[in-house]
């Protein structure tokens, strides 16, 4: 993608020169139409530092929702913040907001899940309505 | 100090290091893999490896590997508990927390025989560490993730990991050379199981003070599960334990699966000698010119494991998640019994 982005520019600037006399031909072509998720932190979402929770909106894909309390926001409304990097890479368990299992809590909050409880899910830990279907890739913040 | 089953285990792992090339071989390739894009371990690829045990689940939250018969040496971040948000340690782990199991690919199937109780559980004093000198993109520095278990009892499934000095090491190390990493990691990305030991090779990338960035995007790498556990690199005829598993790079968006940091062992030889009362005593690897052994009480008997090591023996690869229940259980009575009996 990265490559073919120049190439695009290339041609864009090539037309415009071809038709240069007219005066206020478009100094900045509009943005080639093959521009696929490239930027995650500008997908939809609530944005780093807004509050976030059942009722407010999940974060966007650069944040994770973190709650004061421990019921996972149903109540009381979190802050979008910073999804971590560097995880251990130990696996003691715990269960997140969706009611999916992780390894541990920054690597459940690496993909923008927050933590319920430290152990495995229990039936009674099911997932609030609206929480994505957790993603690998920090680019699928399903809204 | 220890050499794996030299000379034939050299032998064995040197047929491996050719073999490696293609990574998921037989019986693998429609797993996820645990260390990602590893194979399932085999007999003869258990080196020094062990898995630690959680004995309330049964279920294997880290790796470990052993440096003498009653020493296993893991992450400082295993063996304790750290507030979420802070990172601050809010608990340390004791021994009736931690079961060693030893000499098994599967950890569902281990029986009183391949768990080991732990004397002493120590992680080191100054972990979490976070003074990198000089930084480096990936975070390593000297994070001091390192941390010791001195068992009640021998190993007697395996044989140690030798430990060479920081020198040894470091002159081995050159760029890109090929490591061995291991680890009873889940099984992938997205998979609750851990409990089967998987190997791996990825690239030796940089040194930082007390730390080794290990792999990269698009080459295998340790996940959660696999902290603790081994990165091994062939020292002339000996396979010598030169990383811990700690944490992936700061430098990258993943958990796993990019690259990750490893503390340097060979760095903590002294720790690891005082922190064990002596029970491990470091010994450089020596000129290359024998299996002497003399710091090995228990050289192992090398009668039943010789290099047969064939990409069959993969008896564990079907039905892991299905197949750990029973013997979890069995887990769960041994725990018990420990615990009756301590």
């Amino acid at each position: 993608m990265s490559v073919a982005l120049p190439r695009l520019w290339l041609l864009a600037l090539a037309l415009a020169l071809a038709a240069c006399s007219a005066a206020a031909s478009a100094p900045a072509p509009a943005p080639p139409p093959a521009a696929p998720a490239q930027d995650p932190a500008s997908q939809p979402g609530v944005p780093l530092g807004g509050a976030c929770g059942a009722s407010f909106g999940e974060c966007d894909a650069a944040g994770y929702c973190a709650h004061v309390d421990d019921a996972c926001g149903a109540q009381v409304a979190g802050v979008c913040t910073q999804r971590p990097r560097g995880c251990k890479r130990d696996c003691p368990g715990v269960c997140g907001c969706d009611g999916r299992f992780y390894c541990n809590a920054c690597v459940a909050r690496a993909r923008g899940v927050a933590v319920r409880h430290a152990g495995r899910c229990a039936p009674s830990d099911d997932a609030p309505a609206p929480t994505s279907p957790d993603s690998v890739l920090p680019s699928e913040p399903t809204p | 100090m220890n050499i794996l089953r030299a000379p034939r285990a050299l032998a064995a792992a040197a047929l491996l290091v050719q073999a490696w090339a293609p990574p998921a071989a037989a019986g693998t390739e429609t797993r996820q893999l645990p260390i990602i894009d590893g194979a399932l371990a085999t007999q003869d690829q258990l080196y020094a490896t062990v898995a630690l045990v959680d004995p309330d689940t049964g279920e294997a939250f880290c790796t470990g590997t052993l440096i003498a018969p009653r020493v296993v040496v893991t992450a400082a971040h295993c063996l304790v508990v750290e507030d979420e948000d802070t990172g601050a340690i809010t608990e340390r782990l004791g021994p009736e927390h931690v079961l060693v199991v030893a000499g098994l690919v599967d950890v569902a199937e281990a029986t009183w025989e391949e768990a080991y109780a732990p004397l002493t559980v120590t992680a080191h004093p100054d972990y979490p560490n976070y003074a990198p000198q000089p930084p480096h993109a990936s975070g390593a520095g000297r994070l001091d993730d390192i941390g010791v278990l001195v068992l009640e009892e021998a190993v007697t499934q395996l044989t140690p990991a030798a430990l060479p000095s920081e020198a040894e090491a470091i002159a081995a190390l050159t760029a890109g050379v090929q490591v061995i990493v291991s680890g009873y990691g889940k099984t992938s990305v997205d998979d609750e199981a851990t409990g089967l030991l998987f190997v791996a090779e990825t690239s030796f990338v940089h040194r930082a003070e007390a730390e080794l960035v290990l792999g990269g995007a698009g080459e295998p790498d340790t996940c959660q599960g696999d902290s603790g556990g081994p990165a091994y690199l062939a020292i002339g005829d000996v396979l010598a334990l030169v990383g811990t598993t700690s944490r992936a790079s700061d430098d990258v968006e993943l958990p796993c699966g990019e690259g990750g940091i490893y503390a340097f062992t060979p760095s903590y030889r002294q720790w690891l000698a005082t922190a064990s009362g002596g029970a491990y005593e470091p010994a450089d690897l020596g000129t290359p010119t024998g299996p002497a052994d003399p710091a090995t009480p228990d050289g192992g008997d090398p009668a039943d494991d010789d290099d047969a090591f064939t990409d069959e023996d993969f008896d564990c690869s079907a039905g892991a998640a299905g197949a750990s229940w029973p013997a979890l259980l069995g887990l769960l009575v041994l725990a018990r019994r420990r615990r009756r009996s301590i």
